[in-house]
């Protein structure tokens, strides 16, 4: 938890019984919309792209707005991949795509990767990337918060613990668990970090004491670039700005130019289980 | 030719002769009841009207012509009765003057030695900038939850400004808060703040002095950009055992002093704490036997300031005070297997020798320690992980008080100081040892500085004070080196108009580094090294000082123009903990302001109290991206979250009688500036599941806040009981209940998670009603 957050939630503590909240109107400047981009790279798989808009805070929305007049083309080593503008919906992890491609990427690439869309108002992104080495989980535990306790709870709860290696190239790395809910895996817990606090070449990250007995969670490792890294970072810490007054808001830092977004490649382990006591 | 050139030399010769017939009168200025030292007390010789005030540790010399009639000495000091006495001057003379609190007069012609006292001050003097407090102006200006603090009156003083509500933040002339060279007995306060900054670390028991400085800073002072806070703690009484103290609604506060040898030696201890974890800890106990109970965080400060002095003879004494203060703020989890400590704080150790080598010539020699710190302490399961910064100072220096003659009086000095950084230390371990990480680094660097003062009487209407301080700062083998001059001048027009102008330079060598909106304990003392240049502020001022109503009122307007260089901040996205090379994560810039203050004060009378008017611009431009870091704001330039256009501040303070007293003030001004989120987008991320929000925050400080106004008012009872004094003061903060916007945001209309495709309103949020506050205090 970040320290000025700490203090926002004290702060809220000590406001919550005064009441002292109220609707106001707001006068800000006019907002240029910008073309928003997800596009994440996998092997051997076809390319997927989410071209969206961004509007205005307050300006009313039921939807996000597609973008499907783009011109959309990926390049690698001298080849073209063209994305056509088509809705591909991911029913399990409620994922959707309006632009995909006919061809796969090589199950083995190599190179830059270059993105470029430019749409009927003339505005234009581009944006690189890479594909980094596959990084192995190296193993996963758990353990409840009553194993030390002499009378155990029912409702106890455990943390999950993952270790893995450094790469020596690329030393950026994201950690998700997703616990499965009826037919479905919802995110539980989601945060990216640097290799620094690697002791012998390993690094343990860990949850909080979230998971009950029989939880089925999906761990996953990925290898991820700065650039990823970046750029989650700073929609999560735009997202913890959002109202917190001891906090300084600091702009997206996207991997695309002319635009906000990602453009990236995904390699990762994973690993399915159920929480045991 | 030659011979009647020879002759009028040595004319002027024989003059000069006559004229070096002449003694000094020198001595302290002290309270006749406590034997505490009095600071700026204003002593003079009635026929010849030579005088002066006693320095920063109430010595005072007069050199006065040989005279066979006696001659009349008087000195007078705010609050205290007129003191007088016959002398004759035929040898140098060393006398303590012992003055008195003027009680059988009441109150009424106390507030009138006050008036005489400050007001002439401001017409005599070149000084301009500098806004000195009085005890009685900090113990009667209402405060939020009652609790008395410099700051917050200080925040009442044109160019003064507190940052957001009820904050003891100080942002002096288009300033940052780190840019305030804070000082308790002549050590180093680095975080001056408790709570969120709601409140300073100063305990009004235990401090004698108070001034700040704005501009035209005394070339005494170093080291940081905006003003100098220079606070002095009372010695402790040397003559009979006393205490005060008082009960509040946040804190209690206790004060002893006393002699150690009758006449020749005290003490003073102060402490203050809060009460909040009594109570928690209470809740807690009460809920601790429900399963899905969150216990609530313990939190308290408290504040310890001792002082004691020894007076070996007439020409040497030795000072020893030091303060201890922390913010602690504790966690347990029911199980106990997550421990979150956090605590905060300043420790300051200070020695301090006066030696009169002469009666002209005047030293005082201090040894410093100075640390601020800030620890956090977490266990998980079988993880700990700490983290911490620190900064550490040992500070000798030496100053010299030296009357050469009635046009030249000299103050130089030299002082050196040792930083020592810890930044950002981290350490993280796990029982198998399969942690064990350590991050961080430790910083080493010396600053100097040397300094030369002449306090110049030209003639009856000019007025001179040229300054020059040397500074240098080493750090690994990089030396800054800078020259800041600090001059000032006075033209008086009359006995009741002075016209003044001043120009300083200051530079300043170790930074705070915040990457947050806010002033946060966490924030990170930095020093400067190939990377990171030394910050140089450069200002002019001008202004006007005049006497009306036959006195009773002062009026004073000064205008300002700042530069500051070498501004620094964090870029966007800057990673500051378990990252060893902080320097690449800055972006360097530069500040500016300017502005006009007026200032309207009666000192006289049961009415007392001022009116103080501000018009200030300031700002900040991040645009430097040779280091490959992207401009803040994309290099345009910005205001401050503190930037005001308009600030006024009304105070008011009646005694019908000495039993009552009333006081109210009134302060409205533009509101702070906010960063505000102009756009959204959807945000799917490779986890799929709803749309989250994605916030597109625009320009930095985008939006202006509603006008701040707020109106405070309070009512002291004094009582006489047997064994001394004590008084009710109830007080209102926030008298109409403003509510004055701490912040705004957006907030979904259906009260539901925040998701793109939610409507969003814009909520603002006030932190503070009305409050109604009783303290009781009390002396013996």
């Amino acid at each position: 938890m970040k320290i000025s957050n700490l203090f926002y939630i004290l702060l809220l503590v000590l406001i919550s019984s005064c009441g002292l909240e109220r609707e106001i109107d707001l006068n800000l400047p006019e907002y240029e919309e910008k073309l928003v981009v997800e596009c994440y790279l996998e092997r051997g798989k076809p390319i997927q792209l989410l071209l969206t808009e961004s509007q205005a805070f307050l300006a009313p929305a039921d939807s996000v707005p597609f973008v499907m007049d783009a011109k959309v083309i990926i390049k690698n080593n001298g080849k073209e991949y063209p994305l056509l503008p088509s809705i591909k919906v991911d029913s399990i992890f409620g994922k959707v795509y309006n632009y995909v491609s006919f061809d796969s990427i090589p199950t083995n690439p190599s190179g830059v990767f270059e993105l470029e869309i430019t749409d009927t108002k003339n505005r234009k992104v581009t944006g690189q990337t890479k594909f980094l080495d596959f990084l192995p989980i190296k193993e996963y535990s758990w353990e409840f918060e009553d194993k030390d306790a002499e009378v155990k709870d029912d409702s106890a709860k455990a943390y999950v613990l993952l270790r893995h290696n450094i790469s020596p190239s690329d030393d950026y790395y994201r950690f998700i668990i997703n616990k499965k809910n009826g037919n479905t895996f919802a995110n539980d817990l989601d945060f990216e970090y640097k290799g620094i606090t690697a002791t012998n070449g390993e690094i343990t990250v860990g949850s909080p004491y979230n998971y009950k007995n029989k939880d089925t969670i999906q761990i996953q490792l990925h290898h991820i670039e700065r650039q990823f890294l970046d750029y989650l970072r700073s929609v999560e810490a735009a997202s913890d700005a959002a109202g917190n007054p001891f906090a300084q808001p600091s702009p997206i830092i996207s991997s695309v130019k002319g635009g906000i977004g990602i453009f990236t490649t995904i390699q990762y382990d994973e690993a399915f289980t159920v929480i045991t006591k | 030719m030659i011979i009647r050139f020879v002759f009028i030399y040595l004319l002027g010769f024989i003059n000069l002769a006559q004229a070096q017939q002449k003694f000094t009168i020198s001595g302290y200025v002290k309270d006749a009841s406590t034997g505490e030292d009095l600071i700026g007390a204003s002593i003079w010789e009635s026929k010849s009207k030579i005088g002066t005030n006693t320095n920063a540790y109430g010595y005072f010399v007069l050199e006065i012509p040989a005279s066979k009639d006696s001659l009349l000495l008087k000195a007078s000091y705010s609050g205290y009765t007129d003191w007088s006495q016959s002398v004759y001057l035929d040898k140098n003379l060393q006398i303590n003057v012992l003055m008195s609190v003027d009680k059988s007069s009441e109150q009424i012609q106390e507030i009138e030695i006050i008036a005489e006292d400050k007001f002439r001050d401001a017409i005599e003097k070149p000084q301009m900038s500098v806004e000195k407090l009085e005890y009685r102006e900090i113990k009667t200006v209402p405060v939020i939850f009652g609790e008395t603090d410099l700051i917050k009156v200080l925040q009442l003083k044109p160019g003064v400004k507190s940052g957001s509500e009820a904050s003891a933040g100080l942002y002096v002339r288009g300033g940052g808060p780190d840019q305030n060279l804070v000082l308790l007995d002549e050590a180093t306060v680095y975080n001056a703040s408790h709570l969120f900054g709601f409140f300073s670390i100063f305990n009004s028991d235990a401090i004698k002095n108070v001034e700040l400085y704005k501009g035209d800073f005394p070339a005494q002072y170093g080291g940081r950009l905006s003003s100098v806070l220079d606070i002095k703690m009372k010695e402790g009484n040397k003559n009979k055992f006393s205490g005060t103290g008082g009960i509040g609604l946040i804190s209690s506060r206790l004060t002893l002093e006393g002699p150690i040898q009758k006449g020749k030696s005290s003490f003073i201890i102060s402490g203050r704490r809060t009460y909040f974890d009594l109570i928690t800890k209470q809740i807690n106990k009460a809920n601790a036997d429900k399963k899905d109970y969150n216990p609530i965080p313990d939190y308290y400060f408290y504040d310890l300031n001792l002082k004691a002095n020894y007076e070996f003879s007439q020409k040497d004494r030795l000072f020893v005070s030091g303060y201890f203060g922390r913010d602690v703020f504790n966690f347990e989890s029911n199980t106990g297997r997550f421990n979150f400590d956090f605590d905060w704080g300043n420790t300051t150790a200070t020695v301090r020798w006066n030696h009169v080598f002469s009666p002209k010539l005047f030293l005082n020699t201090t040894a410093i320690y100075s640390d601020y710190q800030y620890k956090i302490r977490n266990s998980f399961a079988s993880f700990i992980f700490n983290i911490g910064s620190a900064i550490k100072d040992y500070n000798f220096k030496t100053d010299f008080d030296y009357l050469h003659s009635e046009k030249h009086h000299f103050r130089f000095g030299t002082q050196f100081t040792q930083h020592y950084f810890e930044v950002a230390r981290i350490s993280l371990k796990s029982d198998d040892n399969r942690v064990d990480f350590n991050s961080g680094n430790g910083y080493e660097s010396s600053e100097m500085g040397v300094y030369l003062n002449d306090d110049i009487k030209i003639s009856e209407l000019w007025r001179l004070n040229a300054g020059l301080r040397a500074s240098g700062f080493l750090s690994y083998g990089k030396l800054y080196t800078g020259l800041e001059p600090r001059t000032a001048v006075r033209y008086k027009v009359s006995d009741k108009t002075s016209i003044k102008a001043s120009f300083s330079q200051m530079y300043q060598y170790v930074h705070l580094l915040s990457n947050s909106g806010a002033t946060l304990p966490t924030d990170i003392w930095y020093p400067s090294n190939d990377v990171v240049k030394p910050q140089l502020s450069t200002q002019i001022a001008g202004g006007v000082s005049h006497l009306f109503r036959g006195g009773d009122f002062l009026f004073s307007a000064e205008t300002y123009y700042k530069t500051m260089q070498n501004q620094l901040d964090f870029k966007d996205g800057a990673q500051i903990f378990a990252n060893d090379n902080l320097d690449g994560e800055f972006v360097f810039g530069k500040g500016w302001g300017y502005g006009l203050e007026l200032y309207v004060e009666k000192k006289s009378g049961k009415l007392t109290g001022w009116l103080g008017y501000t018009l200030s611009w300031t700002k900040r431009q991040f645009a430097d991206s040779t280091n490959g870091n992207a401009p803040i704001n994309f290099g345009e330039a910005f205001y401050p979250r503190y930037d005001r256009r308009h600030d006024v501040a009304l105070v008011i303070m009646y005694n019908p009688n000495p039993k009552w007293t009333f006081a109210f003030n009134w302060v409205f001004g533009n509101n702070s500036w906010l960063t505000l989120q102009e756009g959204r987008f959807g945000v799917q991320g490779i986890n799929g599941t709803n749309f989250s929000l994605g916030n597109d925050f625009g320009y930095r400080n985008n939006y202006q806040m509603p006008a701040y106004h707020r109106a405070d008012f309070s009512i002291i009872r004094k009582f006489k009981p047997k064994w001394g004094e004590s008084d009710l003061t109830f007080s209102v903060y926030n008298l109409y209940s403003r509510r004055n916007a701490f912040t705004i945001y957006y907030e979904t209309t259906d009260d539901q998670d925040p998701t793109f495709a939610s409507e969003y309103k814009a909520r603002q949020l006030a932190l503070f009603p009305i409050i109604p506050t009783l303290t009781y205090n009390f002396k013996f």
